[in-house]
């Protein structure tokens, strides 16, 4: 089957700090990869590189053949990546529904800046509001972000992600900052909504999420890709488990 | 209605224009101090075209409009990439170069055996065009109150849409907004387009109101006081920098209780709107509630 996502010696320094060194990493259609590895060690980068926010200083992404790299965010995001962010991305301004929206803009036509229909909002709305109920907002669906718990604010991102219909997500620490029971609610929220259908790579530190997710794992330490293969075999791993847990095989 | 009365409306409703401007620029993220160059282009626009080219009055006030429009686009294409106080100095830099340029700008031709046009710094005159067509002072106020109403109509009709949404993510986060497939320097170019054709607008109101425009009136200080007229009205709804106009015009110039201490006093209410309502009196929160109310 052809890669729905092909990395080939991605690298981007930033001064003299070389985040990403040379890292290839392939993912198959409808695929799960958990990214994991110590702080600082280039994970959110690759996300950088991926949805567009850094040029990389070379290497290649093939997204369904097409080389991406260097893309500017709007059009690699229009390619069909939505990502999340590791330290969430709200409009805090805007209400639920607005922040939900705004994933659906792009799709539409120059028209419409001036003029929905009543048939065409009452369609989006609904679309929308099922989106929200999913995660149990619709009824904050015109409260501003800021009213929200961590979790749910973490949920408006993941419906946000959705309402742009992508076909690869990129989700940084979907479960940062969270308890263990929360953890449990946001991986089956994601194992739920988000995986079917789609290439997913999972960022985080919380094992539970990673080995309840995903079936690969692939491990960054200092920018370079130190491993990479099916889940027990990669936590097993001698290598692995010095670098990030920092417990030596004895 | 007394004269009085009608030119202190006609002056709320022509301000307007200009701080609906400020405004739409406020919205997208972007703090202009330089909307009266819009408004100079507007008034002189409108004013060659009826008055030296003798055109009809409406469209001469569409190429004021198309003129607004058209340079604020040109503009915002360099200064998009401008952010915060750069931005703000960008606009200040293009409004004073305007106006110096207005200064020195002399297109003079024979109409009906008089020479009528721009004459640099001694201003244009004989923009007569309501005059002649014998429109009082009470009609005119009816029209700029219309053609104000066009243009609530137009930002109703963005809000509708999806073009008030776009501006304000961009506005706020235009990094996210990319990243949702938005293109950011589309918005902006557009939001400036926008603004500028609305301040083109008033500034063609304006010329054939006062029949005489010259380029002193057009400095810093009309658009210091329109960009203070959104913030202090607010960011939420179009009525933010509308209001605005009300407190400064309405209240403050016109009421002889203030008169001679209107700066001091609109300082000094900016600052505590500031600091109290940081997104003015009619925020985004106010917006949130009331459509929520609307719906209930
Ligand atoms: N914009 C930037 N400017 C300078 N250095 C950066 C920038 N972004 C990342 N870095 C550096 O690149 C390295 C990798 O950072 P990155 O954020 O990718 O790590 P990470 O694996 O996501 O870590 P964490 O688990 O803490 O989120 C770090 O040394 C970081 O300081
Ligand atoms: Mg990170």
């Amino acid at each position: 089957m052809a890669a729905a996502l092909e990395i080939s010696g991605l690298t981007r320094r930033f001064g003299g700090v070389t985040a990403l060194a040379g890292v290839d990493l392939s993912l198959l259609p409808g695929e799960v990869l958990g990214l994991i590895g110590p702080n600082g060690s280039g994970k959110t980068s690759l996300f950088n590189v991926l949805s567009g926010h850094y040029a990389p200083d070379a290497g290649a992404v093939r997204l369904d053949g097409r080389d991406i790299a260097g893309w500017a965010p709007r059009r690699i995001a229009r390619a069909g990546v939505t990502r999340s962010f590791q330290n969430l991305r709200l409009l805090k301004r805007l209400s639920l529904y607005e922040n939900l929206r705004a994933a659906t803009h792009s799709a539409a036509s120059g028209r419409e800046l001036f003029w929905q229909s009543r048939a065409a909002k009452r369609r989006e709305r609904s679309q929308l509001m099922d989106l929200l109920a999913l995660f149990g907002l619709e009824d904050k669906a015109d409260d501003a972000p800021g009213a929200l718990t961590l979790v749910e604010m973490r949920q408006l991102e993941i419906a946000r992600l959705l309402a742009a219909r992508p076909r690869l997500v990129l989700l940084d620490e979907p479960a940062a900052g969270m308890t263990p029971a929360e953890t449990a609610r946001i991986s089956r929220i994601i194992a739920e909504h988000v995986l079917p259908g789609r290439s997913v790579i999972v960022i985080e530190h919380k094992m539970p999420l990673i080995t309840a997710l995903c079936r690969r794992i692939a491990v960054l330490q200092a920018g370079v890709k130190i491993a990479d293969g099916p889940a027990r075999a990669v936590l097993d791993d001698p290598l692995v488990r010095q670098s990030y847990f920092g417990s030596r095989p004895c | 209605m007394d004269s009085y009365t009608i030119s202190v409306l006609s002056n709320i409703g022509l301000f307007s224009f200009l701080a609906i401007s400020a405004w739409i620029l406020l919205i997208a993220g972007e703090i202009s101090f330089g909307q009266q160059a819009y408004f100079a282009l507007g008034a002189y626009g409108a004013g060659i075209a009826t008055a030296v080219w003798q055109w009809p009055f409406a469209l001469g006030l569409g190429f004021g409009i198309v003129l607004g429009a058209g340079i604020g686009a040109l503009v915002a294409w360099p200064a998009m990439r401008l952010t915060g106080v750069h931005f703000a100095i960008a606009t200040l830099a293009f409004a004073e170069f305007l106006r110096s340029g207005l200064n020195i700008f002399r297109y003079r031709r024979e109409v009906g055996g008089y020479l009528t046009g721009p004459d640099g710094a001694n201003g244009f005159r004989d923009i007569r065009w309501a005059y002649e067509a014998g429109v009082e002072p009470l009609g005119y106020l009816i029209l700029i109150g219309g053609c104000l109403l066009s243009v609530i109509a137009l930002v109703a009709c963005l809000a509708r849409g999806r073009g008030m949404a776009l501006l304000r993510i961009v506005g706020e986060d235009p990094i996210l907004a990319a990243m949702q497939g938005i293109s950011v320097a589309r918005v902006r170019i557009g939001a400036a387009a926008l603004a500028g054709g609305v301040a083109g607008f008033g500034g063609g109101l304006y010329a054939h109101m006062a029949t005489y425009v010259e380029p002193a009136q057009f400095g810093v200080m009309p658009g210091v006081h329109a960009l203070a007229y959104g913030l202090i009205g607010g960011l939420g709804t179009v009525f933010g920098p509308i209001l605005g106009v009300l407190v400064d015009i309405g209240a403050l110039e016109s009421l002889r209780v203030f008169s001679g201490y209107r700066m001091i006093v609109f300082g000094g209410l900016v600052a505590l709107v500031l600091i109290v309502r940081p997104r003015g009196l009619l925020d985004e929160a106010a917006l949130r509630r009331g459509l929520a109310w609307l719906r209930r």
